[in-house]
C-alpha cells in the first residue's frame, strides 16, 4: 500500500506542482470540459434569444431546430421601428435609469462618506435598518407607493418611477460606498486638511478621485437595477408616457399569440447597450459588489 | 438675565468642535436618510398600518381593526399552500445556485488555467445576472416552449415521445421556474465565492501540500471552513430573494397552471390587485416579512457558529 502511495505522490514534491502525476492530465481535461459546459449552459438562453430575433415564426419552433436562422430576416426589427411606442419606452428606460443612477450615486457617496468617516450615533442601526427594509415583499409596497405617488402627483410620471426605483437601489449603494471608502486610508485627506484645505475641498479634490472605481461600480449597479425593474414599472404607470421598455417586453406575454421574434428583437435592442457597458466595466461592478456584500 | 461672554465663547467653541467631529457627518448622511424616510420607511409603515385597519378599494386607510386579520391567516389554506410553494421554490433555487456557483468558482480558480481564459469565462458567465427579469422570462420561454429547443432536443435524442410541458404541467412548473431562478442567481454566487477563494492565503495550501494532504482533505479542512461564512450569507440572500421573487412568476406562469406556481408573493398580489383586499394583503406581507426576519435571525446565530475562531 505504502509503496503505491509513495509512487503516486513522490515525497518532497509539492502536490500543487504535480503536473505530471498520472491522472492529473485527465483531471485537468475533465475539469476544463465541465467548466466549458457550465459556462455554455449559462450562455445558451442568451444566444438562443439573440438568434430568435432574426428568425421567422416558422423556423422558430421547428424540429429539429435550425441552429442559425435559415432565412435570416430583419422583419422583427422593422416591426419595432413601425411602432413608435417601443422607441418611446426605450427612451423612457434610458431617462429613468440615468436619473436613478445620478440620484443614487450622489446621495450614496455623501452618505457613505458620512458613515465611513464619522462615528455617528445610531449609524450602525440605521445601516442595518436599510438592509432589513429589503426583506419586505416588494409587491406589498406597491399600494403604499401608489398612494404616496398619487398624493405627490407623481403617479404615471418618470419622476415617480425614479424615486420608487431609487428607494430600492439606494441602500445597497450606500453599503458599497461605505465599504469602498473604508478601504481608502484617511491619511491623505487629513494631510490635505492640515495643509489648510477645508473638509469639502479635501472631499472634492482628494477623496473623489480615489473613489472613482467605487463610483463606476455603484453607477452600474444602480443603472442595471433601474433598467431591469419591472414590478413597480408595470403598476405605477398607466400610459406609454413613462413606461420603460421592460413593460413593453412583458406586455407581449399577455397577448393570445406571443410574437416571439418581435419580442426577442425588442429584448435584444434593449439589452445590447447594457451588455456592452457590462463587458467593459463589469470588473468594477464585481469588485464593488464583492466589497459591499462581504462587509455586510 | 444675561449670558456671560466667556460662557458664550465656550459654548461656541464646543459646538464648533462637535460640528467638526460629528455634526458634519450627520449633514452628509441627512439627504439619504430623508429620502429613505419618505420613500422607504413611510410606505413600509403604511403597509403595516394597512394590515391593522380597514382599507378602501383605492387603498385609503379607514378604521383601525387591530390584529383581527391575523387569525384569518392560520385558516387560509391558500396562503399556507403558497408559503409551502415559496419555501420549495426558494430551497430549490438556493441549493441549485449554491452548488452550481461554487462548482463554477472552483473550476475557474484552478491556477493552471491561463488567466486570460478564466477572465473571459468569468466575464461571460456573469452575463445572466444583468438581464431584466422580463428578458429572462422571454429567453426561457423560447427554450421551454412545447416546441422549443429543450423539447426538440429531447425528441431528437429519443428521450421523450410527447413534448414535455415544462410550464404547462402543474408537477413541473414550479421546478422549471426555480431553474430559471438558479440561472439568474448562479453568476452572483460564483463571483462572490471566487473572490473568497482568491482571498485564501496561498501559504495554507502550500503548508497542506508539504504535510501530504490529499485534495479532498485540503478541501474539507481548509477551503470549506473558510468559505462557510460566505456560503451562509449567500444561502440566506438567495433564499430571501427566492421568497420575494414575483415578476418572474407573474410573467411566465401568472401563478398557474392550477395555482401550481402561486407562491406567496404572487398570492399577495392576487389578494391585493384582484380581490382589492388591501388590508388582508398587507397582513400577508407583514407575515412574509416576519418569516424572512426569522431566517435572518437564524443566519445571525449560525454566522457566529460558522466562525469558531472568533
Amino acid at each position: 500500500m505504502d509503496t503505491v502511495a509513495a509512487k503516486a505522490a513522490p515525497a518532497g514534491r509539492p502536490a500543487l506542482k504535480a503536473g505530471f502525476r498520472p491522472g492529473e492530465r485527465l483531471v485537468r481535461g475533465l475539469s476544463l470540459v465541465v467548466l466549458l459546459l457550465l459556462v455554455g449552459s449559462l450562455l445558451l438562453p442568451i444566444i438562443w434569444m439573440a438568434l430568435a430575433a432574426f428568425k421567422n415564426d416558422v423556423d422558430l419552433f421547428r424540429s429539429p431546430p435550425p441552429l442559425l436562422p435559415p432565412n435570416p430576416t430583419l422583419e422583427p426589427f422593422q416591426y419595432l421601428l413601425g411602432e413608435p411606442r417601443y422607441l418611446r419606452m426605450l427612451g423612457n428606460s434610458y431617462l429613468i435609469a440615468t436619473l436613478v443612477t445620478l440620484l443614487c450615486v450622489t446621495l450614496a457617496f455623501l452618505a457613505g462618506y458620512g458613515f465611513s468617516r464619522y462615528r455617528l450615533r445610531g449609524g450602525g442601526v440605521l445601516l442595518l435598518l436599510t438592509l432589513f427594509s429589503q426583506m419586505f415583499p416588494q409587491v406589498s409596497l406597491i399600494i403604499p407607493y401608489y398612494n404616496l405617488l398619487n398624493a405627490l402627483g407623481l403617479y404615471d410620471t418618470y419622476l415617480g418611477l425614479v424615486v420608487a426605483d431609487a428607494s430600492f437601489i439606494l441602500p445597497f449603494c450606500v453599503w458599497m460606498f461605505k465599504s469602498y471608502l473604508d478601504s481608502i486610508p484617511t491619511d491623505l485627506e487629513e494631510a490635505a486638511m492640515v495643509d489648510g484645505a477645508s473638509r469639502l475641498t479635501a472631499l472634492w479634490r482628494v477623496v473623489l478621485p480615489l473613489t472613482l472605481p467605487g463610483f463606476v461600480a455603484t453607477a452600474i449597479y444602480a443603472f442595471l437595477g433601474a433598467w431591469n425593474e419591472y414590478t413597480f414599472a408595470v403598476i405605477l404607470t398607466r400610459t406609454d408616457a413613462a413606461a420603460p421598455v421592460t413593460v413593453g417586453i412583458g406586455e407581449f406575454f399577455g397577448l393570445f399569440t406571443v410574437k416571439w421574434s418581435q419580442m426577442s428583437a425588442l429584448a435584444l435592442v434593449a439589452s445590447l447597450p447594457l451588455m456592452i457597458i457590462f463587458v467593459f466595466l463589469q470588473r468594477y461592478l464585481v469588485e464593488g459588489m464583492v466589497a459591499g456584500a462581504m462587509k455586510s | 438675565m444675561s449670558i456671560h461672554p466667556v460662557a458664550l465663547a465656550r459654548w461656541y467653541t464646543r459646538s464648533r468642535r462637535w460640528f467638526r467631529s460629528q455634526g458634519m457627518g450627520y449633514l452628509f448622511v441627512a439627504p439619504t436618510v430623508a429620502f429613505l424616510l419618505i420613500f422607504t420607511a413611510y410606505p413600509l409603515l403604511r403597509a403595516v398600518v394597512m394590515s391593522l385597519s380597514e382599507v378602501s378599494k383605492k387603498g385609503e386607510i379607514g378604521r383601525l381593526i387591530g390584529v383581527s386579520n391575523w387569525p384569518l391567516l392560520a385558516a387560509d389554506d391558500r396562503f399556507l399552500l403558497a408559503i409551502g410553494r415559496s419555501l420549495q421554490f426558494s430551497a430549490l433555487g438556493m441549493l441549485g445556485s449554491l452548488i452550481l456557483g461554487v462548482m463554477l468558482a472552483q473550476l475557474l480558480n484552478q491556477r493552471w488555467l491561463p488567466s486570460r481564459l478564466t477572465g473571459l469565462l468569468r466575464g461571460l458567465s456573469v452575463l445572466p445576472w444583468m438581464f431584466a427579469t422580463a428578458v429572462a422570462a422571454l429567453m426561457w420561454g423560447l427554450l421551454l416552449h412545447r416546441d422549443g429547443l429543450f423539447n426538440s432536443g429531447l425528441a431528437q435524442l429519443g428521450l421523450v415521445e410527447r413534448p414535455v410541458m415544462f410550464v404547462g404541467n402543474p408537477d413541473l412548473a414550479l421546478g422549471s421556474l426555480a431553474g430559471v431562478f438558479v440561472w439568474r442567481v448562479t453568476p452572483f454566487v460564483m463571483v462572490m465565492v471566487l473572490a473568497a477563494l482568491k482571498s485564501i492565503p496561498q501559504e495554507l495550501y502550500e503548508a497542506a501540500a508539504v504535510d501530504g494532504a490529499s485534495r479532498w482533505q485540503v478541501y474539507r479542512q481548509i477551503t470549506l471552513p473558510l468559505l462557510m461564512p460566505l456560503l451562509l450569507t449567500l444561502a440566506i440572500l438567495s433564499f430571501v430573494w427566492g421568497v420575494g421573487q414575483f415578476d418572474l412568476i407573474r410573467i411566465i406562469t401568472g401563478g398557474g397552471p392550477m395555482s401550481a406556481t402561486e407562491v406567496v408573493s404572487y398570492y399577495i398580489y392576487r389578494v391585493g390587485f384582484l380581490t382589492l383586499d388591501w388590508s388582508y394583503g398587507s397582513t400577508l406581507s407583514v407575515a412574509v416579512f416576519l418569516v424572512n426576519l426569522c431566517f435572518a435571525m437564524v443566519y445571525l446565530y449560525l454566522s457566529r457558529w460558522a466562525r469558531p475562531w472568533e
